[in-house]
C-alpha cells in the first residue's frame, strides 16, 4: 500500500514537470481577483477553484518555486494556501512537502507564517493529518515540519499533537461541533 | 399833377419784421384791388376756415394787440413783446377803415402772413365787424420761428366832379397803399434735465428716476402739456407737475439712449445724458446646483420677502481640516449681455469676507478662478457659470458669512458708470455629529444607545450650542441597514429634523445611516477615522470601515445587546481565538479542548454571550476514539452552523432570518453553501455600525459588514 501511494507521488512530480507551462487566463484571473473568507473559504466559483488547484497539483513544484511571483501579497497567499485544500490528499502533502522545501531553501515568499497556515487546513482538508497521525507519509511530513519550522513557532505543539494522536480529538471535536464530516483516511502500514 | 402818398411798403415791413430780429423769408405782396369784392371775401372766409380747423387756439393769449389803418395813418404795426413758447399765443386785432379824409377803401384789405406761415390764424370771431381782423398767433411747438401777419389796403380819393362842365381831363384820383402788420415768434424753452442713476438694471423692473425742468428768459415754462418719452423699448411714466416733469424709466432690455421731450408730439429737447439699461445678474442656488434663490431687489424697489439670495444666502457645505468628505460645490450664475450699454464694457466679480470660498468654473475639477476677477465684455458674453467650494476650516475657525459681488462696468457719457448684484454667501463648515442627550460627544468606538435614549443631531459639533440656523434649507434624513445588506430608502427625520441641529427620541432599534438633504444634495454622516481592526486575515482593510465612509448610529431594543457588544468589543485585536492558538474555552465545554488549529468563531460568540451573561448551552461530541468504547463523552459549544440553522435551538438566542432588520448586540451568521465548502459558516456579533466583531484567522476584527455581498445571505440571532 505504501509503495503504491509513493508510485502515486511520483507520478505527481512527472506530471508537474512535464505539464509546467504558462498559467491558463482563467487561473492568472482567478488569482487576481479572488479572496479567502475570514473562515478560510475561498471566493470563486467550483470551476474556478477545481481549475486552480489542478494547476497547483500538475505544477507543484514550478508554483512553489515562483510562489513570491505568483501569489505577491497575503490575499494570493491565502488563496493558494486555501485552495490547496482542493487537490487529491497525495497532491496536498505533496504541495506541503515542496513548502517545507522552499522554506528550508529560503525561496521568497515562502516563510513560516504561509507553511503554518497550509499545514493547518480549515475547509477540504481539515483534519487530514491529525486523523491520519499514523499514516507514515503524514508522520514524515510532520517530522519535516518539526525540523523545518521555527522552534517557536506555534504550529510545533500543534505537530506534536498531530504525531501523538492529540489532535485527532481536538480537530475530531472541531467537525462535530461544525458538523463536518471526518476527513479521508490514507492507508496506514501494515 | 396826381399826388400819390404811399407808405412804407411791404417791402420796408418785412425789413422792420427783420429789425426785430425773426427771421422771415416770405416774400411780400404789394396790395392790389380785388376785382370783385364778394369773390375776395369768399376766398378768405375759406382760407380761413381751413387755418380754422387745422390750428388749435389757445383760449388765453399772454399779449395782444391792436392796430387800426386808414387814409390819415396807413400803416401800423405790433409785435409781440416776447417770443411764443409752446402752447402759448398772442391776439392781434387789425381794424381797417373803410374811409377817411376824402379817401375811400378800395376795394377789400388783402390778408397775407410773411414767413413760414404757421403761426397766425383767424380766430373764432374775426371779423366781428366788416374789416375788421382778430388774428392769433399760437405756438404749436413747432421749430423756432418767425411769422406775420399782414392786411393790405388802398384808399383811393375821392374826387369832386369838375364843376361847370368845362372839357378837359380830369385829374387823376391820388390813392394811398396802406398796411397793418402783426409780428409774433416763437422759441424753444431751456430745458434743465436730471436723470439718476445713469445705469440701471435691464429688469424690467428696475427704474431710473428722471426730472426735467423749462424755462425761458428765467421765467418757468408749464410743463402740462409735455410728453417725456425714451427708447421704444423703455416704459416712461412721467408726471407733470407745473414746471416740472418728474418721473420714471425702466427697460427689460440691455440698451441706452437719451430721454425726449414733445409738445403735442413734436420733439422739443434731448437730455444732453445718456442713460443705459444693463442686463446684470448673480444668481446663487440655495445650495449645490439646485433651484437659485430668488432675487432679493422687488419690483419697483424694496426688499422681497426671504428667503432670497441675500437672506439667508446660499450655502456652501464646508469640511473641517482632516476630513475625507467630498467638497459639495454651491452654483454660482453670472448674466450679463452683449447687448449692454456704453463702451469698455467689462465684468467684475469680486468677493467680501469670504476668506475661504473658492471659485471654479467646473462642478467637479475644473480650473480656479481668482477673485476679483475681470471679463471684457466680449469674453464674458452673455454670462457664466461657476461654482464654488470652501477650503477646509480648522477646528477652531467660524463659519463664515459673506457677500460674493457682480460688477458691470462702462463708459457712459464720458464718465464711468457701473452696476452691481450681490448675493449673500455662507460658508458652513459641516462633520455631522450625533450624541446621546447629556453626553459632550460620541464614544470613539461608535453611538450605541438604547431604543428611548434622545438623541442630539448636529451639522458640526459647534453647532450644539449655537441656535438653530437655515431649518428651511436643512432637512435631517435616516436610512436603516437591513439583513440583506441593503438599506431602506433614505427618508425624513420629520418636521424636528430640520436646521442646523435638532434632539430625537429613538423608537425603534436598529442600525442607521444619517446625512443632510439641502435642495437636493447631501451630506453623510461620516466616519472621522478608520474604524478599528478592519483588516481581515487576507489583510485588507474594508474600505466601507474607512475614514471619509459613511458611519452609524446603533439602537438596540435591549441593553443586554449593549453589554454582549460591549463585551466582544473589548476582545477586538485580541489573538486568543486565532485558528492557530489553543484556547480554554469554559462555560461547561470540556476542558480537555483547546481547538488549536480549529476555527473558533463560534468559540468567541460562545465565550462573550457567557461572559455578558446570556447563558448559551453546549451540546454532546462522543467521543468514539477510533470507534472502540468506551464513549467520551465532550461537550463542546454550538458551531456556526448550529447558529445558522433556524432548526437548531439556542435558548436566550432567537433565530432571526436575513429579512429582519438587524441590531447591535445580534449574532449575525453565514454559511458559505457552495459546493465548494462544504458547508462551513462563519459568525460574529454586530456592532453599533453593522460590522461584525468575529474571530478570524488571525484575531478578533471588524473586517465584514453586513452590507458586504460576500457573506450574504446572513442569518441572525438576537438575544432573548
Amino acid at each position: 500500500m505504501k509503495k503504491l501511494f509513493q508510485l502515486a507521488v511520483s507520478l505527481c512530480l512527472y506530471t508537474s514537470l512535464v505539464s509546467a507551462a504558462d498559467m491558463p487566463q482563467m487561473i492568472a484571473d482567478y488569482i487576481e481577483t479572488g479572496n479567502v473568507s475570514e473562515r478560510g473559504i475561498p471566493t470563486g466559483t467550483i470551476e474556478q477553484i477545481n481549475a486552480l488547484a489542478g494547476y497547483m497539483a500538475n505544477n507543484t513544484d514550478d508554483v512553489v518555486e515562483r510562489f513570491d511571483e505568483i501569489a505577491p501579497d497575503i490575499r494570493r497567499k491565502n488563496l493558494l494556501i486555501s485552495v490547496s485544500e482542493f487537490m487529491e490528499p497525495q497532491q496536498y502533502i505533496h504541495f506541503l512537502d515542496k513548502l517545507l522545501d522552499g522554506l528550508q531553501v529560503g525561496q521568497k515568499g515562502v516563510d513560516a507564517r504561509v507553511v503554518e497556515q497550509a499545514f493547518s487546513a480549515g475547509n477540504k482538508k481539515m483534519g487530514l493529518l491529525a486523523f491520519n497521525f499514523q499514516n507514515q507519509e503524514v508522520v514524515n511530513l510532520c517530522q519535516k515540519a518539526k525540523n523545518t519550522l521555527p522552534q517557536t513557532s506555534s504550529a510545533q505543539q500543534v505537530l506534536t499533537d498531530i504525531l501523538s494522536g492529540e489532535q485527532r480529538t481536538q480537530i475530531g471535536a472541531a467537525l462535530f461541533m461544525e458538523n463536518l464530516p471526518e476527513p479521508e483516511m490514507l492507508p496506514t502500514e501494515e | 399833377m396826381s399826388r400819390h402818398r404811399s407808405s412804407k411798403g411791404p417791402r420796408e415791413s418785412t425789413r422792420a419784421v427783420r429789425a426785430l430780429g425773426t427771421p422771415s423769408t416770405h416774400t411780400p405782396k404789394r396790395a392790389s384791388l380785388s376785382p370783385s369784392p364778394m369773390l375776395h371775401h369768399t376766398a378768405i372766409f375759406l382760407i380761413l376756415m381751413l387755418v380754422i380747423l387745422q390750428t388749435p387756439i389757445s383760449a388765453n393769449p399772454f399779449a395782444s394787440g391792436e392796430i387800426t389803418i386808414n387814409p390819415d395813418n396807413p400803416t401800423g404795426s405790433w409785435q409781440s413783446p416776447r417770443a411764443l413758447y409752446p402752447g402759448e399765443s398772442v391776439r392781434i386785432t387789425i381794424n381797417v377803415d373803410s374811409s377817411g379824409n376824402n379817401y375811400e377803401l378800395e376795394g377789400s384789405p388783402s390778408l397775407s402772413t410773411l414767413g413760414p406761415g404757421s403761426l397766425w390764424s383767424p380766430t373764432s370771431n374775426n371779423s366781428p365787424s366788416e374789416y375788421t381782423y382778430v388774428y392769433e398767433a399760437v405756438n404749436a411747438g413747432t421749430a423756432p420761428t418767425s411769422d406775420a401777419i399782414q392786411v393790405d389796403a388802398t384808399w383811393t380819393e375821392q374826387l369832386d366832379p369838375p364843376s361847370g362842365g368845362g372839357g378837359g381831363t380830369p385829374p387823376e384820383p391820388d390813392s394811398i397803399d396802406g398796411y397793418a402788420v402783426g409780428v409774433a415768434y416763437t422759441n424753444k424753452p431751456v430745458f434743465s434735465w436730471n436723470s439718476n442713476p445713469k445705469l440701471q438694471f435691464a429688469d424690467g423692473q428696475t427704474i431710473i428716476d428722471f426730472s426735467v425742468t423749462a424755462s425761458a428768459n428765467g421765467a418757468a415754462i408749464d410743463l402740462a402739456d409735455y410728453t417725456v418719452k425714451g427708447e421704444n423699448s423703455w416704459t416712461v411714466d412721467s408726471n407733470p407737475n407745473g414746471n416740472n416733469i418728474a418721473g420714471t424709466v425702466k427697460s427689460g432690455n440691455p440698451s441706452e439712449g437719451e430721454l425726449k421731450i414733445t409738445f403735442d408730439g413734436k420733439f422739443q429737447d434731448t437730455s444732453p445724458d445718456k442713460i443705459g439699461f444693463a442686463e446684470l445678474d448673480l444668481a446663487i442656488a440655495k445650495f449645490g446646483s439646485g433651484d437659485d434663490l430668488k432675487e432679493d431687489r422687488q419690483p419697483g424697489g424694496g426688499t422681497a420677502s426671504p428667503p432670497h439670495e441675500m437672506d439667508p444666502g446660499g450655502l456652501v457645505i464646508a469640511s473641517f481640516e482632516g476630513s475625507e468628505s467630498t467638497p459639495i460645490r454651491t452654483k454660482l450664475t453670472l448674466t450679463g449681455s452683449s447687448q449692454n450699454p456704453g463702451s469698455n464694457g467689462k465684468y467684475f466679480l469680486s468677493q467680501q469676507s469670504l476668506t475661504k470660498a473658492k471659485i471654479y468654473d467646473a462642478p467637479v475639477d475644473g480650473q480656479e478662478i481668482t477673485l476679483p476677477k475681470e471679463w471684457s465684455s466680449s469674453a464674458f458674453g452673455n454670462g457664466q457659470t461657476l461654482y464654488i467650494e470652501s477650503e477646509e476650516f480648522a477646528a477652531t475657525d467660524d463659519p463664515e458669512e459673506g457677500t460674493l459681488k457682480l460688477k458691470y462696468q462702462c463708459e457712459l457719457n464720458g464718465n464711468t458708470e457701473s452696476l452691481e448684484d450681490e448675493v449673500k454667501l455662507n460658508l458652513l463648515p459641516v462633520d455631522l455629529r450625533v450624541r446621546k442627550q447629556g453626553t459632550a460627544e460620541a464614544p470613539a468606538t461608535g453611538l450605541l444607545v438604547t431604543k428611548g435614549d434622545v438623541l442630539e443631531l448636529a451639522i458640526g459639533k459647534d453647532y450644539f450650542n449655537q441656535d438653530k440656523q437655515f431649518e428651511e434649507l436643512i432637512t435631517w434624513e435616516f436610512r436603516r441597514l437591513k439583513g440583506d445588506g441593503s438599506y431602506t430608502t433614505w427618508a425624513p427625520f420629520g418636521a424636528h429634523g430640520k436646521g442646523t441641529k435638532f434632539e430625537h427620541t429613538t423608537s425603534e432599534g436598529g442600525i442607521y445611516q444619517l446625512r443632510i438633504e439641502a435642495d437636493g444634495s447631501h451630506v453623510e454622516f461620516l466616519r472621522d477615522k478608520d474604524a478599528p481592526n478592519i483588516a481581515g486575515s487576507n489583510g485588507i482593510e474594508n474600505p466601507k470601515l474607512k475614514a471619509g465612509e459613511p458611519d452609524f448610529v446603533g439602537v438596540v431594543s435591549k441593553g443586554s445587546q449593549i453589554s454582549v457588544r460591549d463585551f466582544a468589543l473589548a476582545h477586538l485585536g485580541s489573538t486568543a481565538w486565532a485558528k492557530s492558538a489553543p484556547i480554554t474555552v469554559g462555560s461547561g465545554v470540556d476542558p480537555a479542548l483547546r481547538f488549536a488549529g480549529s476555527w473558533k468563531c463560534n468559540l468567541f460568540v460562545f465565550m462573550v454571550s457567557n461572559a455578558s451573561g446570556i447563558a448559551v448551552p453546549t451540546k454532546i461530541w462522543q467521543d468514539k476514539v477510533f470507534g472502540i468504547p468506551p464513549i467520551v463523552n465532550r461537550p463542546v459549544p454550538p458551531g456556526a452552523n448550529d447558529w445558522y440553522n433556524p432548526g437548531f435551538a439556542i435558548p436566550n438566542w432567537t433565530w432571526q432570518a436575513a429579512s429582519t432588520s438587524p441590531e447591535p448586540g445580534w449574532v449575525a451568521i453565514h454559511q458559505h453553501t457552495s459546493d465548494a465548502v462544504s458547508g462551513g459558516a462563519h459568525l460574529g456579533f454586530l456592532d453599533y455600525d453593522g460590522t461584525w466583531i468575529n474571530a478570524g484567522l488571525n484575531n478578533v476584527n471588524k473586517s465584514i459588514h453586513v452590507s458586504d455581498a460576500s457573506y450574504q445571505p446572513t442569518n441572525y440571532r438576537k438575544p432573548k
